[in-house]
């Protein structure tokens, strides 16, 4: 059979060539556009080449690059996260008042890592066994989240900070002696978990196989329910740590302090180029994203474009990124 | 051949020039609407009873004419009200007070957070008070709308129904509980909304003077600046928020007097957001700063930043008196300015607009703003407590008890009965 | 029929970056006539009929419309220009009833609420034509069979103002009656001065319709044949350059009758509805099943029982495992117990769209060729590769997006997904539809080595010829029951056709009808 196919026509279908090197493009400008932006946001603002500038986008895009770990896989299973920001309120608040109350750090780090794999199980398994969409999943999960942690504390959201916290979101911090902060550290520490997760793991390959076709992948003996909770578990347990480094980065708690934190993750992984219908895309992609988002609104400050404006810059930055990216147009030509 | 079919817009080249186009045609209108009610100042009217809320625009004549017509003893208190509020006759004119014991009813738009669980602390405390006086009948009656406005009106009409007396209301919506007040009202009831301006005339409202407070700060600030080049920052909060663009105007107007240059960071009132916006005009602006003026919220993130940008800190202010903020003040050592103003305080103020009302007083206008208790470098140390920590969610509340001296409301208020009086308990409140 | 063209291509060149996928394309087509296009895959048909199509428009040459040269520069343009296109895949949306994907994109700007009586009785009447219910048109599309959402995808084109109708492997997925109510109605418009391009694997189907054919190789246009010409084994021989006689008789391999090596598994007292009559079917150990039947008859439910896809409302299915009976529980229970399924929608059910041809054909064994769920990917390079050879896919690169492949290549990876989990009983699930010539007798070819290693293969195909000429035996199921396994002389289209009907031509001798 093999030597009938090779008699056959070697020629690769030509289509497919072209599709690929499509593909390649749009990768590599989805790399090179944290870098295109750095050297604008160095043009028009020559102040941010210091240390400090450096360190302080650095670590504002550590603590939003953990954030959006689980909105990245949950996009790519052609899903979405929306109790990412209530799980950072959780962990922010019950830090700080645990702390407060004489909790040991690892205590509370034992117990956030309980709360967010219960999170990720009730975002898991009631979209898979009622066949919800995540949308509304995780939207109801959000809000039980946020009003349980309110009850607990009955309101009262202030607290403790341990300083090492403080410290490691602190664009002056250092590790062992090495002048980066924690925060940046951990968000690489993370984003080498992840993408290896993704790219060298079956559970990460099966979460691309899910996005890209249940019944296949079912077909393929992935288990969607698994997949499903271990997606949106690692997504809180991530969104749990950005939630302490929160709480670290502004002194205070609040339950609603992850809230800015949903449109960003969002936005991190569109402009990352991570297809919403899911099956593509991944983590990689995301850091990217993040980058970009970062440079573009501290540019935007940079010029001292106001709030208002600010949103309708970053609006039409996401849709002319995502036109110059492009898209598999393949069977949208088709009809 | 004929086909009924329409065709369709070709190529993807087209279709970008339209998107691009739609993109356009978007924000053309927006900046108009934006050039439109920047114009539309005076359409006085003057058959209307109240003036209108008109957050962010100059002085009309209108409001000129009302704030020259206020006592001279409160006149700079209510100085920029129409940023924050309507004001215009007292709407319970007509009430007839009952007899004690009250019934006291607590509505809060949310009570996730500690300055609301404050205020929270401090009515309950003021109605155990007056219960030991025999004037209240039952407990405190309280709802949370958790941000719901209709669930809020829900809750109120439920309140009519269990015969309130008095609702006090903490922080409403601007708009869309006008019909619930109403039912209010209608029943008998005394509806006093606080530490908020509203877009209901049938209300009475207690809230401190905006304006007044960020035009205070500010001029502390430039008076600290003196003659410079440098920059002030503001650091604003929820764009489009009345309470937040009426201070932003007080600051705003003083600045531009001043002829000081400023740039703005928008933190949200959030300090996580307060933070990354100041760590991002830091990286961007290595020109000196001179001050940082607080619209809430700011003075800790803002002073953390310049401490982990390794910038020289210049004066920043604070506003609501946060005991992380005495904490910070007495960490660097840098003199600040900011208020007295917890939550405790400001349901402090509202009953005694609600006693004196059902002792029957009448208040001569539907909005009474009083004045914030200032806190400066002369008069640090009676606010500061050992316990303060740079991550205490408390705020620092008059030592006095009250924000305003009770002679303040004698000229707001017409009519002689002698209200209930309280302790307001202030002090006592814990450091958290 | 000497009439000038009603649409030409002249001189067609077409290169995607360095690939030339169109190297001087020659086509005219008259009105009035069907016309054949044929070739294998990778020759440029279907570059052709994208062009045509307005899909994209070629590098170089010149595409005519009634002798006036004509930019077919979108969809839009070439359909106001009356080339209407019908492809395989069934591209209908699932949220919208039948009767808005045969309008769909007719409203302008907005989706108007509802159809216009004109609109459905248009659309009643071309559905009636092609033999179907109406009741097609307000189903909603997902319950519909993959034939029914052709019919569906036909009817979107016949409904608007066709001159040329192009059918790209269109009529695949149809039942046997349906198909010949389209050659009806398609020679009926020739006679109205309508034209057809037809793209076809199927002989059969280019025999009884066309009037010419022209037939591609590598990009190249081999020539056109009128229809006494355009036998099977001329059109095949300027397919692949062969000699003609090489392809006189059976263009496929021989069928070989088995000797029984035992029972592999069996179907014990099955219904594949709740009201049908239960059988009994025995699998013997290194045969080729076929299983065949009209369009919703239960062939499809006969091959997912086998493979746990969904178990049937009555009865068991048992495989053999050393000798002792397995009962299948489940799918992940059949895969445990051996069996291995390749699904028949390849689109929906089988290919992952977004990924590489090596996660598309490593997925299901991604398990086994890892150590505590890290994966090793030296292990999976090798064994991507191992297949990739075996099965002859092209192009020869794992990195590849699958959706680069055709269709053949895609359903190579399909099956090699499978059998790199070396079943004892692979169950295939209508594999070749649409599929060239070459892949399929490579795939008879390597079905029959299977099966000579002990391999045992249960296949099901919509095309009566394949049945005959790859399978051992085949089982024809009738009215969700077991119509007739026929087999040895019993096999012959005749008999394979009457079963399906009904008409079982002899009692079935080894599986008996429980009453």
């Amino acid at each position: 059979m093999s030597t009938s196919a090779i008699e056959q026509t070697p020629t690769p279908t030509s289509a497919a060539t072209s599709r690929r090197r499509r593909g390649a493009l749009s990768s590599l400008l989805v790399y090179l556009a944290p870098l295109a932006m750095f050297l604008v946001l160095m043009v028009a603002t020559p102040d941010v080449l210091s240390r400090t500038g450096i360190m302080s986008l650095l670590v504002l895009s550590a603590v939003l690059g953990i954030a959006a770990v689980g909105q990245t896989w949950a996009v790519m299973i052609a899903g979405i996260d929306l109790s990412i920001p209530a799980t950072i309120g959780m962990a922010n608040v019950l830090l700080t008042t645990l702390y407060a109350k004489g909790w040991s750090f690892g205590e509370i780090v034992v117990l956030l890592l309980v709360l967010s794999i219960l999170i990720g199980m009730a975002n898991g398994v009631l979209s898979s066994i009622f066949g919800l969409h995540p949308l509304v999943v995780s939207l109801g999960v959000a809000s039980v989240v946020t009003g349980g942690v309110l009850i607990s504390v009955d309101g009262n959201t202030g607290g403790d900070v341990p300083g090492f916290i403080t410290n490691a979101v602190s664009p002056r911090g250092s590790v062992l002696g090495v002048p980066l902060p924690a925060a940046l550290v951990v968000w690489v520490l993370v984003a080498v978990v992840v993408v290896l997760v993704e790219r060298r793991t079956v559970i990460g390959r099966q979460i691309f196989a899910l996005g890209s076709n249940v019944t296949a992948a079912r077909l393929a003996l992935a288990r969607p329910m698994l997949i499903r909770v271990f997606v949106y578990s690692a997504g809180a347990i991530c969104a749990s740590a950005a939630g302490v480094l929160l709480a670290g980065f502004s002194g205070g708690a609040s339950v609603d302090i992850g809230a800015a934190y949903l449109f960003s993750t969002i936005t991190a992984v569109v402009v990352g180029g991570t297809s919403l219908l899911g099956g593509a895309g991944g983590y990689a992609r995301t850091i990217a994203g993040v980058l970009v988002t970062t440079e573009f609104t501290t540019l935007l400050i940079g010029f001292s474009v106001g709030p208002n404006m600010q949103q309708v810059m970053l609006g039409i930055a996401i849709l002319v990124l995502i036109t110059v990216y492009g898209r598999d147009r393949h069977v949208a030509h088709r009809l | 051949m004929k086909s009924p079919f329409p065709r369709r817009a070709g190529s993807p080249v087209q279709r970008r020039i339209a998107v691009v186009a739609l993109l356009a045609g978007l924000i053309a209108p927006l900046a108009a609407c934006g050039g439109l009610s920047a114009n539309d100042n005076d359409k006085s009217s003057v058959s209307e009873t109240y003036t209108d809320l008109r957050t962010g625009k100059p002085e009309s004549a209108r409001d000129k004419a009302v704030l020259d017509a206020l006592p001279e003893s409160v006149r700079s208190t209510y100085a920029g009200f129409w940023h924050a509020t309507r004001v215009g006759p007292n709407p319970y004119a007509d009430w007839k007070p009952s007899q004690a014991p009250w019934k006291f009813c607590y509505s809060s738009a949310y009570q996730g957070n500690s300055w609301r669980q404050e205020g929270l602390a401090v009515a309950k405390d003021i109605v155990a008070q007056l219960d030991k006086k025999g004037l209240v009948d039952g407990p405190l009656i309280v709802s949370d709308a958790n941000n719901n406005a209709s669930l809020q009106a829900t809750q109120l009409t439920t309140m009519v129904q269990k015969g309130c007396d008095v609702i006090l209301v903490m922080q409403p919506p601007t708009v869309g509980l006008c019909k619930a007040f109403d039912a209010a009202q209608k029943a008998g009831a005394l509806v006093v909304v606080m530490q908020t301006g509203t877009d209901c005339t049938n209300v009475v409202q207690s809230d401190f003077g905006a304006y007044d407070a960020g035009r205070t700060a500010a001029e502390w600030l430039v008076d600290k600046v003196g003659k410079t080049k440098d920059t002030i920052v503001m650091c604003d909060g929820i764009p489009g928020v009345a309470a937040a663009e009426a201070r932003q105007a007080g600051a705003s107007d003083t600045f531009k007097k001043a002829g000081l240059k400023v740039d703005h960071i928008t933190g949200q009132w959030t300090p996580s957001t307060i933070k990354s916006q100041m760590l991002r005009y830091l990286s961007t602006h290595q020109g000196a700063i001179a001050g940082v003026w607080d619209g809430g919220v700011c003075a800790v993130p803002v002073t953390q930043a310049f401490q982990q940008a390794d910038r020289d800190l210049p004066p920043v202010t604070g506003f609501e008196g946060a005991c992380s903020w005495l904490a910070s003040w007495k960490q660097t050592g840098s003199e600040s300015f900011g208020f007295a103003g917890g939550a405790g305080q400001g349901v402090n103020e509202a009953f005694k607009v609600a006693l004196r009302m059902l002792a029957g007083q009448k208040p001569k206008h539907n909005t009474l703003l009083y004045p914030l208790v200032q806190i400066d470098g002369s008069n640090v140390d009676e606010y500061y407590k050992p316990g303060m920590k740079l991550s205490s969610g408390c705020n620092a509340q008059p030592a006095s008890g009250d924000s305003a001296p009770t002679a303040y409301y004698d000229d707001l208020f017409t009519g002689t009965g002698t209200p209930a009086t309280f302790d307001a308990g202030l002090a006592d409140l814990p450091v958290k | 029929m000497t009439s000038s063209p009603l649409i030409e291509l002249a001189g067609i060149t077409h290169r995607y970056g360095a690939t030339v996928a169109l190297d001087g394309c020659q086509l005219d087509i008259r009105p009035g006539e069907i016309h054949g296009l044929v070739g294998e895959n990778g020759s440029g048909k279907s570059t052709v009929v994208k062009l045509l199509s307005g899909i994209m428009a070629p590098t170089e040459g010149t595409v005519r419309v009634d002798g006036k040269d004509v930019d077919l520069r979108s969809p839009t343009a070439a359909q106001a220009h009356g080339v209407l296109t019908v492809f395989q895949e069934t591209l209908i949306s699932d949220d919208c009833s039948g009767l808005d994907n045969v309008f769909a994109g007719t409203d302008g700007l907005f989706r108007r609420r509802r159809r216009s009586k004109a609109e459905l009785e248009l659309a009643t009447e071309v559905v009636e034509r092609l033999g179907t219910s109406p009741s097609i048109l307000t189903a909603s599309p997902y319950q519909l069979s993959l034939a029914e959402r052709q019919v569906l995808t036909l009817t979107r084109a016949l409904v608007r103002p066709w001159r040329l109708l192009i059918l790209d492997e269109a009529t695949s997925a149809l039942d046997l009656a349906t198909r010949d109510r389209l050659f009806a109605l398609l020679q009926a418009e020739r006679s109205n001065g309508r034209s057809v391009l037809f793209v076809s694997h199927r002989m059969d189907e280019l025999e009884i319709l066309i009037d010419r054919a022209t037939v591609q190789r590598s990009g190249h246009t081999v020539g056109t044949v009128d229809r006494a010409e355009a036998t099977p084994s001329r059109l095949l021989s300027m397919m692949d350059g062969r000699s003609e006689s090489e392809h006189a008789g059976a263009a496929t391999v021989t069928a070989r009758r088995r000797d029984e090596q035992g029972t592999a598994a069996r179907l014990c007292g099955v219904a594949l509805s709740s009201d049908a009559r239960p059988f009994d079917l025995d699998v013997r150990r290194g045969e080729i099943l076929g299983v065949g039947g009209l369009d919703g008859h239960g062939a499809v439910a006969l091959v997912e029982a086998f493979a746990g896809v969904s178990l049937p409302p009555k009865g068991k299915v048992e495989i053999d495992r050393d000798g002792l009976w397995s009962r299948v529980r489940g799918y992940r229970n059949a895969v445990a117990s051996g069996i291995a399924y390749v699904p028949g929608k390849r689109q929906e059910e089988g290919l992952f769209r977004t990924l590489d041809v090596r996660d598309n054909l490593a997925m299901a064994t991604y398990g086994e060729h890892s150590r505590l769920g890290v994966l090793r990917p030296h292990a999976i390079q090798q064994a991507v590769r191992a297949q990739m050879q075996r099965l002859g896919v092209v192009p020869d690169d794992p990195d590849y997006p699958i959706t680069g492949l055709s269709g053949g290549n895609a359903q190579k990876v399909l099956v090699g997904r499978w059998l790199a989990a070396e079943p004892d009983l692979l169950v295939l699930n209508d594999p070749l539809r649409g599929v060239d010539i070459g892949t399929k007798r490579e795939f008879y070819a390597l079905m029959r080595e299977l099966t000579d290693a002990g391999m045992t293969v249960v296949m099901l195909s919509t095309e009566i010829e394949e049945l005959l000429t790859s399978c051992d035996r085949v089982a024809v199921c009738h009215d969700h029951g077991l119509e007739a396994v026929l087999e040895g002389d019993e096999m012959t289209y005749d008999g394979v056709l009457s079963a399906m009907f009904g008409q079982a031509p002899t009692l079935a001798t080894h599986e008996r009808t429980r009453a």
